[in-house]
């Protein structure tokens, strides 16, 4: 069955290829996945990753001391081959590398009732070649001939299990450490080929959640960014009755969202939020367009 | 957050068929006969006429030349189920019984559309004025069937005789179909979408250009990218015909997202669009 496709989980699934054994359509003799990482100036982490006709070069950049970061992904096509990736970013930039492996392979957990190969094998090594990317107005610029990386075949298995249920021990840790009723502010809207959302979310004294998605198609390529942050509750208020929320949260967002409702019911969301993506700032969260949902968890 | 349409088909799943799926997988690109062009196969008029020219409107009268072409498209369930609805476009092709429709409209959640699936042509409110045609072949493209890739979301169904005993195209005609030509084409979206603000009783029309951008899921998944145009089109509209040229088909109605109804996406007719349209052609 064919899943439904979510905003939130397309990075995910682009970032995550080499790293999580996907259901799908693994096929023995398919292609690796390539990936590659290096950092540029400004303390920025750029990390392709290839696999089929699809490559994205991710630019991230963490701020651990504010809990906060932020990642634009730029997916484009390209051809991964056996050892070798290339592809086109538009107008700002492209990549042409081949695989050198170094002869270090790890193995990947062997799975169960799997059709086709029952383990990925890693194969590290360097990609050498040209590597040149300058993002919008040049808030990041890459020109590299050598990289770390890695080559995984197959990327994906197609297996009955679902690995070693490390996730979903971790989901349940996740949830027992969940105190409190959780208040979800949710805004955004799809509009053509844009696609923005925000979501605000407090526990109790816990601390506010802030996390801004945004996609978007120009021409052959497609641009995902998120930026989060952590901060203090006292960033995010509702009245009990959940008929008014403010938001304030610091960089990278900027301003402050109000929802609120109009004397005939209608909800309002306006304010001077803004969020700062790598590559986009100033990237207004709030207007008309947006569609609102204030939620409590029980 | 979803991709709309292939997931609100409006009762549940079809039942497998085991012949097709043996059905040949690749044959040659370009349709036999005088009539194949390289990179498309020319429309067949019932009748002369024109289409209307505006840009989003409800069609009081699909049985005009042209226009009766595209029709609706009813899925049995098997009994007791109700059925699912679609959209489809007949197309002018050696055996004169073509219809070239959405994958997922003939192939769906691992199983073949095979309990009752039937193509009204000129439907309206309820009436057939060209009676019906039931479907004796389905098939897709080897990418959708084999993993529901949505870059490929394309059908086709050959349909048998109708009441009367015409064969599709000379009761209706059939468009052109067109593979490989540039991205950015104006295009008129036909479809019977059922969901609201749509009732599925009424052929609609939209005029629109392309997007000059894709899907971003596309990106995600082997294949040409698929194509955008800004138009309204909410479930059943699926499968429905994308024309240029007046009765050229040169694309289907995929998908949709449910936050936005008023961007319908389809795929890319490429290559194996044509190679489906060639098996379709030469079913007997």
């Amino acid at each position: 069955m064919r899943l439904p496709r979510q905003a939130g989980a397309l990075a995910a699934v682009l970032l995550t290829a080499l790293s999580l054994a996907l259901p799908g359509a693994a096929q023995a003799g398919q292609p690796p996945a390539m990936k590659l990482s290096l950092h540029a100036a400004g303390g920025y982490q750029v990390t392709v990753t290839g696999f089929d006709q699809t490559v994205g070069l991710s630019v991230a950049r963490r701020r651990p001391s504010q809990h906060s970061g932020a990642t634009t992904t730029y997916i484009a096509r390209g051809e991964v081959g056996p050892d070798a990736i290339q592809a086109e970013f538009g107008g700002l930039g492209s990549l042409s590398m081949r695989f050198r492996p170094s002869g270090q392979v790890r193995y990947g957990k062997r799975g169960r009732e799997c059709a086709g190969p029952d383990r990925t094998v890693t194969r590290f090594g360097r990609f050498v070649g040209v590597l040149r990317f300058r993002g919008e107005d040049g808030y990041v610029s890459v020109h590299a001939h050598q990289a770390k990386g890695e080559s995984r075949s197959p990327y994906t298995l197609q297996c009955a299990d679902s690995g070693d249920g490390r996730q979903d021990r971790e989901a349940v840790h996740g949830e027992a450490a969940e105190h409190g009723k959780r208040t979800t502010l949710r805004a955004g809207f799809r509009l053509g080929l844009r696609d923005l959302d925000l979501e605000a979310s407090s526990s109790g004294a816990g601390q506010a959640r802030y996390i801004a998605t945004s996609e978007q198609s120009e021409g052959q390529i497609a641009i995902y960014r998120d930026a989060f942050v952590q901060a203090s509750p006292l960033t995010f208020a509702t009245d009990s009755a959940l008929s008014f929320a403010s938001v304030s949260p610091p960089a990278p967002f900027s301003g402050t969202g109000t929802l609120r409702r109009a004397a005939n019911g209608a909800r309002i969301w306006d304010g001077s939020l803004a969020v700062s993506f790598l590559g986009a700032p100033g990237v207004p969260l709030v207007g008309p367009e947006f569609r609102t949902a204030l939620s409590r968890s029980w | 957050m979803g991709r709309l349409y292939p997931h609100l088909r409006l009762m549940g799943l079809c039942r497998a068929n085991a012949a097709l799926l043996c059905a040949a997988l690749l044959l040659a690109l370009a349709p036999a006969g005088a009539q194949a062009a390289r990179n498309g196969y020319p429309p067949r008029p019932a009748a002369s006429g024109a289409r209307a020219s505006s840009t989003s409107e409800v069609l009081p009268d699909p049985t005009l030349p042209g226009l009766a072409v595209n029709g609706a498209v009813f899925i049995g369930e098997g009994r007791g189920r109700g059925f699912a609805r679609c959209s489809g476009t007949s197309v002018n092709a050696a055996n004169l019984s073509v219809v070239i429709t959405a994958g997922h409209c003939v192939y769906d959640e691992g199983r073949w559309s095979a309990h009752r699936w039937v193509f009204v042509p000129g439907y309206h409110h309820g009436e057939r004025p060209f009676g019906t045609f039931t479907a004796r072949w389905l098939g897709t493209t080897p990418q959708w069937l084999a993993g529901e890739n949505f870059n490929f979301d394309v059908g086709a169904a050959v349909v048998g005789r109708n009441e009367r005993g015409q064969l599709l195209a000379d009761a209706v005609g059939g468009d052109g179909i067109a593979w490989n030509r540039p991205l950015h084409q104006v295009f008129d979206v036909y479809g019977y979408p059922v969901a609201r603000p749509f009732d599925g009783g009424t052929l609609q029309r939209c005029s629109q250009a392309a997007y000059e951008g894709h899907d971003i899921g596309s990106f995600l998944e082997p294949g040409p990218l698929d194509l955008a145009v800004p138009c309204e089109v909410s479930p059943g509209g699926s499968g429905g015909g994308w024309v240029i040229h007046g009765n050229v088909l040169n694309g289907v109605t995929s998908l949709g997202y449910s936050e936005d109804a008023t961007t319908d996406y389809g795929p890319y007719f490429g290559k194996e669009v044509a190679r489906l349209f060639a098996r379709a052609s030469r079913v007997k």
